[in-house]
């Protein structure tokens, strides 16, 4: 405080000598009321400035010279060396600031006693003045210096705000300030563009110095783009940049989650969320109708890389290249996009620690509704009879059954789940760590499941010199998951939870006096207490992943990489089944090993230049890359044990001729060449332009080949002399970009035939190998490939305050690697051929606002898009494709001209057929009254396959993720809802249940209670009386089973406190919080989760009673030390 | 000189790896160039044509062949819908066992096509031994065809692997039955009368299926006189033991003309889990899909029927039906007698003419497959012998050869006033000798009366053009070239 005082002494002006001298002589009073002075307006302070081709870095030093005011500017902004002339005599300080902000597009605002100078967005000139309003208030008079951590030089032009005032002050040239506030819980924010925002509570101290961060988030942030960086506002394509403070919060065990309804055009979805069930993420849409529609995922440079063994925790931010000239870079494995990660890095500085952790409790909210036991014995007794057969059950007994059981309730449980995470990091100049430990258990809501999670991470830096810089990354997870049956199987092969829904409810979870759990023999389902009992599975896997690279900086500018990564994974699972289990018992015990190791390898060199040349700059990358993937797998099983204690851990104490082997080894390779070139005009003119080259060992030897292109160009519209006298938009900017991706999702050997031994046979009456041909090969076969054009517009309003980004896209996908189904007479099922064209068009929006500022802050961040996905041409030997078994349904999907890929295909129902309806002349001569009215499309009097029409389709029609952020004094609370909207899937619970392999199987409630019958006409649902002659082959897929899949849901809300600890001394922050997910949901849709996909990570959409939902209350903290 | 080392190890860096690393590399599978060259690949192509030979049986001989006819019933269980469908003639194209079956049998078909296309470029393996292999290869395609036959009528012929036919017609059905019975008749002169493994093919049994083909084609001297070839062989003989034909331990007995093979370990002979009925006392696996006869059925034996004795081991009897049990909650069950509610229809008789395996493993039994034996020989004779002279004593001779067996009264020749009124009794024995083997649709369409019994037993849903199944819609899908079964339009 005094310092400060004695400067503004030094650098008092002759103008003000008169208060100089009062100054000097009532220090001791000024001292608390040192901004009196400065209480003029810069109306009424005046300057006398002669300039003659000087510096403005001049002119603000003689202003500073002449009054008592400090110059505050980003020296990254604004040009100190920008020369002015002119000649004014003694006029006001104001006056000649707007002379001077005419001359140099510049701003000036002054508050108290700092001038602070910005570049000017807005249309008029400005020069603003907010004088101090704490003028003769009370209060603790606070000095400290703000330095930057990149360079520890002292940031001019920072705010310095007392939060919920208008108390504040700007940083001088060195970066020092001071203020006054009004009490010891004032909390101080500091900010400043391009730094992240910080809070600092007053407490006792007088002086408070800070380090700010350069903050990723702002407008001029850094993105990762492919094989390098580019800043935000240079793009020329379409990429999103999620930072780890917009991920979605909860308790996320992958990634992947991380990102949901973040970034629109990104969906993400679960196929099962079981503890580490998989996560499946498609960037706009789908392109592929048969390969793979991966999306490519390079963590730290590595492609590939296994988002599920790392860390949320250590995420510092996530960028989606959606559009191929931002993805044409990583060539053949692009076509659905590429998902870069970038884990956090250590930070200059002393070590910082912190810890971050929840404890979540979870269920799950709502139950499928099934018939309980009374109702289940009334519905088969009433369907019997009126079937033509009599009482099934009487009266009495089921009164004595009751309810029953649910079976839900008593396979379902509240669990727990807790992650821990403790982070180091630091560094000097020379180097900087961060180095990170993390523990996740996951208790499922179905009892028996979980995972336990074990995440070790180290990032580190070396500079040597300054030439000279070096990068280990290294990750090691280890994963535990216990695992109950799941699955889309049928019979006593069914899942826990498909089990307990069709299972008999009549029956309990209790043994019986042989020590077994009872079934019904009738209904072929298991016990569910007995899949759970009875097979235990417990999968692990330890995945290392670690890239080292090293950058030389040969000449100024130009750069040479290395880069060598490697992924190692070994996966092993262990499955027992004992006696409990009825197979397991048939066979007296079985245990599998199944055990796969990936490993995989990179090498990759590159060459960077860049250089400016007046107004152009250009930046030049050049590189090679070399990839194998290797794959080895073994697999053993033996049955017929002596004791089931040793569980799979003595495979040879079971009988020898229950023996079963396997192994196999695949290996495939990528080598390829990259080469990139980035040109900007006057900053505002920007064009990109890409080209790779791969090669695969897929491929035959007259294709291996392939080369993407990319182009694509930006106008920062904004930048423009014409924008320049508005003050609507601080940015503007166009972009432009078209590029080609390719597919090689191919098997291995596709394009050569192979015989694979298999379909063993038992002569002379033991088991002898075969073989068989494996497939139709087609060494013709190229890369899929996908042309993208797209457009963007990035914007943001009065400066910043509103800001987005609109996209609109068109990818056609041609030369589809297609399995042309063929007739089976060829003895195969399919060849893999090329021919066929996918169009995905869609729009993309983004926008975020700052609706309110002050004591109250409020956020919205809205992420929208819609999407649209076409076959647009189709072979002309397979003009419909008609595809997909689940359950005991078949031929669900159909792929054909005009239709979005993998379309649900079936029947349309038109009602119930009625008493008095003339059913003999009707396309269903056979069908009774109660039973579901075929819609005959083409009119032709029979109900055939030719009826079949298309009943939606398993893309979204509409996306979007909005996201609100309250901040208000010390309390943060977030709100994210999400949804989709327009989709389908094929509930195969509803064929089960409408359509039942055996009628003894428990059914949905409403399917049932809501049946037709005579005394029922108006029902919605069939009668169920002889149900199996409207339920045959491709019947149960119908306007029924395929259902609008659409929701919306109240994602996750989250509450926390900022605590001021700064008193007990070792501890910098803490954040408590507490947080609810998955709340609400709405859907129309029969079954646990609409968003489930037992279909998994495919083009189609299917559900069967899939894992549910957790509903998750949590409560957690980040402590830093 | 510090750049232009920098340079030098980027430079070398980019040539790192060589011509080859692209190449393709194979590790899990055989390149069939060299493969098929050996005898080793050509016996292994020839076994996997063996296994994919092995019918589907509970979807060939029980939905095909045994719902769809009067003697057996199917309740509960994963097969109960399918079983509804069949047995109430409600099938559609896109049913998938049609799919299925359909798809296997080809996948066969290719197999012995890959053999017999590249079995002549194989140099190290004897003539003798090419032509045997060969003739196998040509039986178990005839075999398939035949099956296809049976249950499609006329189908595309595909006769080598080498050039894939994408659009492949159906055949006529004069080309089909020439192609069958020239294939048939290869297989006759080539085949071993001793195959060197059992469970391989033989000439008896390219004779037999032969004669079945002649009998089902009611070219009955024909029939007559290639089933005259099989018992002029001298090595088949009825098994006196009859409850015991089908058991594990009485494996390869002389009466066994051709199986498949099976092994408790798997690939195994899954039916006997259909066959316990509800709470049956064994360790065992019990499936929820009852496989039943109807009690009319069992009714009609004789009571001196050895095929028809009871099963029930804990008195000490092994016969073919499970007639009464004590089921585990201890309730005695009559399957003869107690009242049946309509709705639950478990209570039904069992079929365990195939002996349980007391080794069972899981689901899987180790009884042989059976698909000809001695007896379907001599009856099928006596019908052919009947439809050429009608009653006549070489034809009831034959029959009570069996009827012997089976110790019951044998038949007279003076019992039969009529061609007629001895094929409608040839009908009922074959019955009574081979239920659940999947022989009874047949059977019925050769008598006439598939569709007419099935009327007669309510299921007014049956026509005409139900003898034949419908092409799986799939197959459609893929081949415009191929047309539907009449009837299924």
């Amino acid at each position: 405080m005094r310092l400060k005082v004695l400067r503004q002494i030094v650098t008092m002006s002759k103008f003000a000598f008169y208060a100089l001298l009062l100054q000097c002589i009532f220090a001791g009073i000024l001292l608390a009321d040192d901004v009196r002075s400065q209480t003029s307006s810069i109306e009424d302070i005046y300057v006398t400035v002669k300039l003659e081709d000087t510096t403005l870095k001049d002119v603000f030093s003689d202003l500073e010279k002449q009054t008592d005011f400090n110059f505050s500017y980003n020296q990254g902004i604004i040009d100190l060396n920008e020369k002015v002339s002119t000649t004014k005599g003694e006029e006001s300080l104001g006056n000649f600031l707007r002379h001077l902000a005419k001359e140099t597009k510049l701003n000036f605002k002054r508050i108290d006693d700092n001038i602070y100078v910005s570049k000017r967005k807005m249309l008029q000139s400005s020069v603003t003045e907010k004088i101090n309003s704490t003028y003769g208030m009370q209060g603790l008079a606070i000095t400290g210096k703000v330095t930057s951590s990149e360079d520890s030089e002292g940031m001019p032009g920072v705010n310095v705000i007392v939060k919920g005032t208008s108390q504040g002050t700007v940083t001088d040239v060195e970066g020092n300030y001071s203020l006054e506030v009004p009490s010891e819980e004032s909390i101080l924010a500091f900010s400043s563009v391009g730094f992240t925002k910080e809070e600092v509570i007053v407490g006792t101290r007088t002086i408070i110095d800070l380090v700010l961060t350069p903050d990723l988030t702002a407008l001029e942030e850094i993105v990762v783009i492919g094989y390098g960086t580019q800043k935000k506002s240079d793009l020329t394509g379409a990429i999103v940049k999620v930072n780890s403070k917009d991920f979605v919060k909860g308790a996320n065990t992958s990634a992947l989650q991380l990102l949901n309804g973040k970034a629109s055009g990104v969906q993400i979805s679960q196929s099962s969320s079981a503890p580490g069930g998989e996560i499946d993420i498609k960037i706009r849409g789908s392109n592929s109708i048969n390969s793979s529609n991966n999306v490519l995922i390079v963590i730290d440079g590595l492609p590939g890389g296994s988002v599920t063994a790392l860390s949320p925790d250590d995420i510092e931010s996530m960028e989606v290249l959606k559009d191929a000239s931002a993805s044409a870079i990583y060539g053949s494995r692009a076509a659905n996009g590429v998902l870069l990660i970038t884990t956090k890095r250590g930070k200059k500085g002393q070590m910082d620690i912190s810890y971050n952790g929840y404890v979540g409790f979870q269920d799950v909210k709502d139950q499928v509704r099934m018939l309980n036991g009374s109702e289940y014995l009334t519905v088969l007794n009433e369907i019997n009879v009126e079937s033509g057969g009599g009482i099934l059950y009487p009266p009495d007994y089921i009164a004595q059954v009751g309810d029953g059981y649910n079976w839900q309730d008593i396979i379902f449980q509240n669990s727990i789940i807790q992650n821990h995470q403790v982070s180091f990091q630091g560094g000097s100049d020379k180097s900087q760590y961060y180095v990170s430990l993390n523990y996740l258990d996951n208790e499922g809501v179905i009892m028996n499941s979980g995972q336990k999670k074990y995440n070790a991470r180290i990032n580190y830096r070396i500079q040597p010199s300054d030439k000279f810089s070096f990068n280990i990354n290294m990750n090691v997870n280890r994963s535990l998951t216990e695992i109950v049956k799941g699955g889309r199987g049928t019979n006593e092969g069914v899942g826990v939870l498909s089990a307990a829904l069709l299972f008999d409810p009549t029956i309990g979870p209790e043994k019986n006096s042989e020590g077994y759990f009872d079934v019904n023999p009738l209904v072929a389902i298991e016990n569910p207490m007995a899949l759970l009992e009875g097979i235990s599975r417990l999968d692990v896997q330890t995945t290392v992943y670690s890239t080292v690279s090293a950058d030389y900086e040969i000449l100024k500018g130009f750069k040479a990489t290395i880069r060598l990564g490697t992924e190692l994974s070994n996966y092993r699972s262990d499955i027992y089944e004992n006696d409990l289990f009825q197979i397991g018992r048939g066979v007296n015990g079985r245990g599998t090993v199944n055990s796969i190791e990936n490993t995989y390898w990179l090498a990759e060199y590159l060459l960077s230049y860049g250089f400016t040349k007046g107004d152009h700059e250009f930046k030049v990358l050049g590189g090679i890359t070399y990839e194998n993937f290797e794959t080895r797998n073994q697999y053993s099983q033996a049955s017929d044990f002596l004791s089931h204690v040793t569980l799979t851990n003595l495979l040879q104490s079971g009988n020898s001729d229950t023996y079963v082997l396997r192994s196999s080894k695949f290996i495939n390779r990528l080598s390829s060449q990259l080469g990139r070139i980035n040109y900007s005009y006057k900053g505002k003119y920007l064009v990109t332009a890409s080209i790779r080259s791969d090669g695969t060992s897929k491929f035959s030897e007259i294709n291996k080949y392939a080369y993407f292109p990319s182009g694509s160009v930006g106008w920062k519209i904004a930048s423009e002399p014409f924008m320049q006298n508005q003050g609507l938009f601080s940015e503007l900017k166009l972009r432009v970009g078209y590029g080609e991706l390719g597919n090689q999702g191919i098997n291995n050997f596709e394009t050569i035939q192979t015989f694979r031994a298999g379909s063993d046979a038992v002569l002379g009456g033991s088991l002898v190998t075969g073989a068989i041909p494996a497939r139709i090969p087609n060494e013709d076969l190229v890369w899929e490939t996908t042309k993208e054009f797209n457009i963007g517009l990035d914007f943001g309003i009065l400066d910043h305050r509103f800001s987005g980004t609109i996209e609109y896209y068109v990818r056609n996908t041609h030369d589809q690697l297609f399995q042309k189904p063929v007739p089976f007479t060829t003895g195969f099922t399919n060849v893999r051929v090329n021919f066929g064209q996918v169009r995905n068009r869609g729009f993309e929006f983004a926008f975020r606002s700052n609706n309110l500022t002050g004591k109250l802050e409020w956020d919205t961040d809205l992420t929208l898009s819609f999407h649209d996905n076409e076959v647009v041409e189709l072979p002309e030997f397979a003009q419909q494709v008609i595809f997909g078994g689940f359950g005991f349904s078949g031929n669900y999907l159909v792929v054909q001209e005009g239709s979005p890929m993998s379309s649900f295909y079936g029947y349309q129902m038109d009602g119930i057929w009625q008493v008095e309806d003339d059913i003999a002349n009707s396309p269903q001569p056979n069908a009774l009254p109660g039973h579901p009215i075929f819609h005959d499309t083409n009119g032709d009097g029979k109900i055939t396959a030719d009826d079949k029409i298309i009943l939606g389709d398993p893309f979204p029609d509409m996306m979007f993720g909005f996201n609100n952020r309250f901040s208000y004094d010390r309390f943060n609370l977030d709100i994210y809802f999400l949804g989709i909207q327009g989709v389908e899937t094929f509930n195969n619970l509803v064929a089960e249940s409408l359509y039942p392999i055996n009628k003894e199987r428990n059914h949905i409630a409403q399917n049932y209670l809501d049946r037709w019958t005579v005394d029922n006409p108006g029902a919605e649902f069939p009668s169920g009386v002889n149900y199996t002659s409207y339920s045959d082959g491709e019947n149960k897929v119908n306007s029924f089973t395929i259902q609008d899949a659409s929701y919306i849901r109240l994602k996750n809300v989250t509450l926390s406190y900022d605590f001021s600890l700064e008193k007990i001394g070792v501890f910098k922050a803490l954040n408590l919080y507490v947080s609810g997910e998955n709340m609400w949901t709405m859907s129309d849709y029969d079954g646990f989760d609409p968003d489930g996909n037992s279909d998994g990570n495919g083009t189609s959409r299917a559900t069967f009673s899939d894992y549910p939902l957790a509903r998750t209350f949590r409560i957690g903290g980040k402590l830093t030390f | 000189m510090k750049y232009l080392k920098s340079y030098l190890i980027v430079i070398m860096l980019l040539f790192f790896g060589c011509e080859d690393f692209l190449d393709e590399q194979v590790f899990t599978e055989y390149d069939p160039e060299t493969f098929l060259n050996t005898e080793a690949g050509i016996n292994a192509v020839l076994t996997a044509t063996y296994r994919q030979s092995r019918p589907n049986y509970r979807e060939t001989w029980f939905s095909f062949a045994g719902w769809t006819t009067d003697l057996q019933l199917e309740r509960g269980g994963g097969y109960a819908a399918p079983a509804a469908t069949f047995a109430e003639f409600q099938w559609q194209p896109s049913n998938s066992f049609f799919r299925n079956n359909w798809r296997e049998i080809y996948e066969a078909i290719r197999n012995a096509n890959a053999l017999l296309d590249n079995i002549d470029n194989v140099t190290s393996i004897s003539a003798e031994k090419v032509k045997a292999l060969k003739a196998e290869a040509i039986f178990l395609r005839a075999f398939n065809y035949y099956v296809l036959y049976d249950f499609f009528g006329p189908v595309p012929l595909i006769t080598s692997a080498e050039e894939l036919n994408f659009e492949p017609t159906k055949v006529t059905d004069e080309v089909m039955r020439t192609f069958l019975e020239t294939e048939l008749t290869i297989a006759v002169d080539n085949l071993p009368v001793n195959p060197e493994l059992s469970g391989k093919a033989s000439k008896g049994a390219a004779l037999s299926l032969l004669g079945r083909y002649y009998l089902n084609t009611k070219q009955w001297q024909k029939c007559a006189d290639i089933l005259e070839d099989v018992i002029d062989l001298n090595i088949y003989s009825l098994f006196t033991d009859v409850e015991g034909l089908f058991s594990v331990e009485n494996e390869g007995n002389s009466e066994l003309i051709f199986v498949f093979e099976s092994l408790n370990t798997g690939p195994g002979w899954n039916y006997t889990p259909h066959a316990y009925p509800v709470g049956y006392q064994t360790g065992q696996v019990n499936y929820g899909a009852q496989f039943q006869l109807w009690r009319t059925f069992v009714n009609s034996f004789h009571p001196s029927d050895r095929r028809a004795t009871e099963y029930d081991p804990g008195n000490g009897k092994y016969g073919w039906i499970i007639k009464s049990y004590v089921d585990k909650s201890g309730n005695a069950i009559d399957l003869l007698n107690d009242e049946i509610i309509v709705g639950i229809e478990k209570k039904y008789p069992r079929s365990v003419k195939f002996t349980p395996d007391p080794n069972a493993l899981a689901q899987n039994h180790g009884n042989d497959m059976p698909i000809i034996r001695y007896a379907e020989v001599l009856v099928s004779r006596a019908e052919a012998l009947n439809e050429v002279n009608g009653p006549n004593q070489i034809s009831i001779d034959l029959l009570n050869e069996i009827r012997e067996r089976a110790e019951v009264p044998p038949y007279q020749l003076a019992d039969f006033p009529t061609k007629e009124s001895l094929r409608d009794q040839i009908l009922v024995e074959r019955g009574w000798e081979f239920y659940t083997e999947g022989l009874r649709r047949q059977d019925l369409i050769r008598h006439g009366i598939f569709i007419s019994s099935a009327l007669d037993r309510g299921k007014t849903l049956a026509q005409p053009h139900h003898v034949l199944f419908p092409i799986p819609q799939e197959e459609l899908d893929a081949n415009p070239a191929l047309t539907q079964n009449d009837g299924y339009n």
